[in-house]
């Protein structure tokens, strides 16, 4: 792979769980308009449970970064 | 990509995508929390950069999120004898345009709530439009910037060619390409959402 830049200038950043937590907000914010609290208590309560995920605007990009902050 | 203890195995499946993301120029890393160490059976996700994405200089924003599970691998499949491999889980890439207006979104998100178990595209001028395809690796996303003149840190041929590289490792341990197994192949293009079947 000659002639590129370095694979170690892509960093892996590691966060911590308030910057996860942070991040997942502002994904939130960016992609659907609400914070990550209300988020969560959508999800929590099943709100999206029968929804299909690409019938909401921005609901796949803020699900695929649910593990940020959560195991499930 | 497997590795010999569940943090190798991660080191081993991110080496070969940050590689492919340096043929980009434009300042990349890749974000994740391993939420006080990576252990097998739990998913994690990674991030390109952050909630803003990777800014391609001339063409938007490139933004990837792709989540990921350690497993148990057979020592035996591999040729360093390792008991440990990531298997990816789902994917999301977006490539926007300068005013920051989706183009292209690639899609696989098989788990949870409103699952869909096919990879699909969503392209102009439809973009609520499924178009099922085969597994996008992030080096085909990152061609599809070389094809949108996306500023490259290496020349045009270089950079086919360092893909191809960076690509080889998940070609090699992948354990499945065209549709996921055991499910039925999806009916072409659609605007309604395939028959879904939970695992």
């Amino acid at each position: 792979m000659g002639g590129s830049r370095a694979a170690s200038e892509v960093q892996v950043k590691e966060l911590s769980e308030q910057a996860a937590g942070e991040l997942f907000d502002k994904i939130c914010r960016r992609e659907m308009g609400i914070s990550g609290v209300e988020f969560l208590r959508r999800w929590d309560a099943d709100e999206y449970a029968a929804t299909e995920v690409d019938s909401v605007q921005g609901l796949a990009d803020v699900v695929m970064a649910l593990p940020l902050i959560r195991e499930s | 990509m497997p590795g010999r203890n569940p943090h190798e195995a991660v080191v081993s499946f991110l080496d070969p995508l940050r590689d492919a993301l340096a043929v980009l120029d434009s300042h990349s890393q890749i974000v994740v929390h391993k939420r006080g160490g990576y252990r097998k059976e739990v998913p994690y996700a990674w991030l390109l950069n952050d909630e803003e994405g990777m800014r391609l200089r001339g063409v938007g924003r490139l933004r990837a999120t792709m989540q990921f599970m350690i497993i148990s691998c057979d020592p035996v499949t591999n040729e360093h004898g390792h008991r440990f491999r990531v298997t990816t889980l789902g994917y999301n890439y977006k490539i926007s345009d300068t005013d920051d207006l989706d183009q292209l979104r690639f899609h696989w998100h098989p788990r949870g709530a409103g699952a869909n178990q096919h990879p699909h595209v969503h392209a102009l001028p439809n973009l609520d439009t499924h178009v099922y395809m085969p597994r996008v690796t992030l080096e085909t996303v990152i061609r599809a910037c070389l094809q949108m003149d996306a500023p490259l840190t290496m020349d045009v041929d270089e950079a086919v060619r360092h893909l191809a590289v960076t690509e080889a490792p998940h070609m090699l341990y992948r354990t499945w390409s065209d549709w996921p197994p055991g499910r039925a192949e999806p009916y072409g293009t659609s605007t309604e959402s395939p028959h879904v079947h939970n695992p």
